[in-house]
């Protein structure tokens, strides 16, 4: 009975030192700052979520504008010509990609967004900031995601600068 | 007179099921247009309709890079141009998405105390 009895609460002791509770996010203070200024967040955080759909209006249409006037229409010309190139290409599928990403990654933001708008800060400031804390990984996803999509269209576009120079140095052999 | 109480009733039953069938596909197609995430391109809700002083145009809308014929350098250099353009106007775009607006300070949110204080 001893034995059991110690073993019990070694396991206790063990379980209080490896599963520590679960820390509150917030300080008093902060959560009290939260409450008072709920309104205000609330505002802050529509009037962002306009500005958001306005980014997502213009970077979608710009992102169509490229793939559907430039960059599609450049390999099909370089595979009609019997020319394929595969930096081209690859870049290409991986504009693609990455694209799909933006789509979904803004759609999951905006979900977490409405989320976030739609939840009580008067009365649950501690849950309120844990889903401000998942919407900034999310938005900080989304953003990565435009950066690097703004990379591969400058990788894109020095490819064609490269593909224009061979051009020029063929010109100049014939 | 005894063939028009259910004529009436079928009436009022088949005006209940349409009303029924209308509420039923109408909360189908919200639900849809919610997941697929549609909703959130939308900007014609109200509150997200663009408002005329921020319409920001694509640059040279009307241009579109041939798919057939030979490829010469002049080609290339319009295409560039144009292509610059519009990878101009997305650099132009204020940082969208940036981590600011949601930071505890753009929110009035105090910073956490540090442990020293």
């Amino acid at each position: 009975m001893k034995k059991f009895f110690c073993i019990s609460l070694s396991v206790v002791f063990l379980l209080g030192i490896f599963l520590p509770l679960p820390v509150s996010a917030l300080s008093p203070e902060q959560s009290s700052d939260l409450v008072q200024n709920c309104a205000t967040i609330k505002q802050s955080l529509r009037t962002l979520q306009r500005a958001d759909a306005r980014s997502r209006s213009y970077l979608g249409s710009a992102y169509e504008t490229i793939l559907s006037k430039f960059i599609t229409p450049l390999n099909l010309r370089l595979i009609n010509i019997n020319q394929p190139n595969a930096n081209l290409t690859t870049i290409h599928s991986n504009i693609i990609e990455t694209r799909k990403n933006f789509i979904s990654e803004y759609t999951t933001y905006s979900q977490a967004l409405e989320d976030l708008i739609a939840s009580d800060c008067y009365n649950h400031p501690e849950e309120f900031y844990t889903k401000l804390q998942d919407t900034r990984r999310k938005r900080a996803n989304l953003s990565s995601t435009t950066t690097t999509l703004r990379n591969l269209f400058s990788e894109y576009l020095t490819g064609v600068r490269k593909l224009k120079n061979t051009l020029g140095a063929d010109d100049g052999k014939d | 007179m005894e063939k028009t109480e259910p004529a009436n009733r079928n009436l009022l039953i088949l005006g209940i099921l349409s009303v029924g069938v209308a509420v039923i596909t109408t909360v189908i197609s919200l639900i849809l247009y919610h997941n697929s995430g549609d909703i959130y391109l939308d900007r014609s809700r109200p509150g997200f309709l663009p408002s005329e002083d921020e319409v920001q145009e694509l640059p040279e809308k009307d241009y579109a890079f041939q798919s057939s014929g030979i490829l010469t350098e002049q080609d290339l250099d319009e295409y560039i141009k144009n292509f610059q353009e519009v990878i101009d106007y997305i650099d132009d775009l204020e940082s969208p998405f940036s981590e600011a607006p949601l930071s505890d300070n753009s929110l009035g949110i105090p910073p956490e105390p540090s442990p020293a204080e």
